[in-house]
């Protein structure tokens, strides 16, 4: 067996340059296969999972899928507020297990402002259990303190301590109207997490209602609304009646979402890009498929030869297709090999390239489960297109006899 | 085993509905013999062989090869019969052009064929074949680049490394002048005497068949 496989080897080898152009298009189809599959992952996770272990998320009664938007991406504009009294009541729900606050704002320059407390730094999650970290510096304190996301900091060249004038309104340059009156200061940078976190500049509840007061007062700040909180429950078993009851409260018109199910919605109305992506990239892979059954066509009529002197030397008919078979083993095989290393390559060169939304933490090299069955379907395509061949060959090597007839 | 290697009695081959092309009434090949097979260019020599070789089935009549019965047995035991038994050489040799000379003397081997010997045996018979054939300082060499009569030499031993119970030679002289056509016969001649094979060496070349033990006229058969 050891010597069968290394004389198809040396057969190949024989004819190396089109060989080598099938190898080559069978790694480009692989790569493209698994650079798209492993981006549509990453993409699908990192939105998916933008925020996790909030059971609801709590606005003014509108759209799900606004909601979620302004809440969730800090994209578009909350049409109305939560009172801060409602805010209130549902966070003394005994039901509840903590809240963090929200109320998306201006924009610093292109970043939109969001005012939080305490509670977001504490217990905001997203991909699962990463909690937000700071690179330097710490959460906002007092007053007049901002923290940083990982982009905003960098984009902006803002060191810890740097002050900073907020604008009114979201602008993407400089804000008409500036809040010359209200200067802050850098307390904290966060790490990056790959999600829309990184995009956005923190402080505090109080500083975001000072803003727009003509005179702020010198005591404590009131605060009247905020746009939206995440809401953690005590017991999962109690999220739809929360939810129901929020929805049904009668002092305010409240909406209660689940993050996660609009997420994943949302991700399957936006699916239709992927379907295409998918579509080309298998429409790729057909394609090398039929080069790969090109290639042992045209070499057939010397294969023949090849073939009928190994059946007088002794081999039977099922090892001569077998040899045929285990040709395109060997091609594929290589191409595979060469298409997940560009495909990783691939994948670090177009990663960053994929947007704000979608971050790309890390890569592995390892093939995960499903695409270890994306490759094995190409390698079990050519093992199924290298039959056409082999049993061709091996009809005409048992017409043929001794020698090869026309 | 019976003394003889091939036994035909009222042979005929066919294509489907075309006339019969070879038609045998009684042959024998006995155990050492070496046969000249001589008759024209299309008179079915190479047919003949390949019938023999288990390559072909005949459409009707006996065929008894080293004691199977051709006529009865299916593709697959003929495969085996051919493996483990008989050795061809051919005209243009046959040589792979991608495997070096001793990966084409070995070839059989690499192709599933085994027999009593272990792998020790079977290395110190072929570096002795190679010695004797005077091709042992060409073992790495790759075949295309071995001149006519090295090449005549290799395929010599590949077809006797296997020491085969029969030999099939198609026209192995054919391409060859007169000194080496001799000498190449008689390394198979003595090869032949060595590992007591048996013979057919198809020929149109008549001046050869003095030196066979006898001379089959293919024609007489029709």
């Amino acid at each position: 067996m050891k010597n069968f496989i290394l004389i198809s080897w040396k057969s190949l080898l024989n004819r190396s340059f089109v060989v080598g152009l099938t190898i080559t298009c069978i790694a480009l189809s692989t790569a493209l296969l698994l650079t798209l599959e492993k981006i549509k992952d990453t993409a699908e996770g990192a939105f998916t999972q933008t925020v996790s272990q909030v059971d609801l998320l709590v606005g003014a009664r509108s759209g799900q899928l606004q909601l979620l938007l302004f809440t969730v991406f800090n994209m578009g504009q909350p049409t109305n507020n939560v009172s801060w009294e409602s805010y209130q009541y549902w966070k003394k729900n005994p039901a509840v297990d903590w809240t963090i606050p929200y109320s998306l704002g201006d924009s610093f320059r292109g970043f939109r402002t969001v005012a939080t407390d305490e509670n977001f730094f504490e217990h905001y999650r997203y991909k699962g259990n990463h909690s937000i970290q700071f690179k330097e510096g710490k959460p906002f304190e007092k007053m007049s303190e901002v923290v940083l996301g990982a982009d905003a900091a960098a984009e902006l060249g803002l060191h810890l301590g740097a002050k900073a004038i907020i604008t009114h309104g979201v602008t993407q340059g400089v804000g008409f109207e500036h809040h010359d009156g209200h200067p802050f200061h850098v307390c904290g940078i966060l790490k990056k997490t790959g999600t829309a976190v990184d995009r956005a500049v923190y402080f505090s509840l109080e500083d975001m209602e000072a803003m727009h007061m003509e005179h702020p007062p010198k005591g404590p700040v009131p605060i009247h609304d905020i746009t939206s909180f995440f809401l953690r429950t005590k017991n999962r078993i109690e999220v739809l009646k929360l939810q129901r009851d929020i929805n049904d409260y009668s002092k305010e018109p409240l909406m209660a979402v689940i993050p996660g199910m609009v997420l994943s919605e949302l991700w399957k109305n936006l699916s239709y890009f992927e379907v295409l992506l998918k579509g080309i990239s298998w429409i790729v892979a057909g394609f090398s498929l039929i080069t790969l059954l090109l290639m042992m066509l045209s070499s057939l009529e010397n294969r023949r030869r090849e073939m009928t002197l190994f059946r007088t030397l002794g081999a039977h008919l099922s090892q001569i297709a077998s040899f045929l078979v285990l040709e395109a083993v060997w091609v594929s095989g290589v191409g595979i090999l060469i298409g997940w290393f560009l495909s990783r390559v691939g994948f670090l060169v177009l990663g960053p390239l994929m947007g704000d939304i979608v971050g790309v933490d890390s890569i592995s090299w390892g093939l995960l489960p499903h695409e270890i069955l994306l490759v094995s379907f190409i390698l079990v395509g050519s093992i199924l297109i290298s039959l056409i061949p082999a049993v061709k060959v091996s009809r005409q090597v048992l017409k043929d006899g001794l020698t090869v007839k026309s | 085993m019976n003394s003889s290697i091939i036994q035909i009695e009222n042979l005929t081959f066919q294509y489907d509905q075309s006339p019969p092309i070879l038609k045998v009434s009684k042959f024998e090949l006995k155990r050492g013999e070496k046969i000249f097979l001589a008759g024209p260019s299309g008179s079915g020599k190479t047919t003949f062989l390949e019938l023999v070789a288990g390559l072909l089935n005949p459409t009707s009549g006996l065929l008894r090869v080293l004691d199977e019965d051709f006529s009865a047995q299916n593709t697959h035991h003929k495969d085996l019969v051919r493996k483990k038994w008989m050795s061809f050489i051919f005209q243009s040799f046959n040589l792979v052009p991608y495997l070096s000379v001793e990966e084409n003397i070995r070839l059989p081997f690499w192709l599933g064929f085994r027999d009593e010997r272990g792998d020790e045996q079977i290395t110190k018979d072929f570096e002795h074949l190679i010695k004797g054939l005077d091709i042992a300082s060409l073992q790495h060499k790759k075949v295309m680049e071995l001149s006519f009569g090295q090449s005549q030499r290799v395929a010599a031993a590949r077809a006797f490394l296997k020491r085969p119970k029969l030999l099939l030679a198609d026209e192995p002289t054919s391409a060859l002048d007169s000194d080496r056509r001799q000498d190449f016969l008689e390394i198979l001649f003595d090869l032949a005497k060595n590992f007591e094979t048996s013979m057919i060496f198809v020929s149109h070349d008549r001046s050869l068949e003095s030196q066979f033990d006898r001379i089959v006229e293919i024609g007489e058969w029709k």
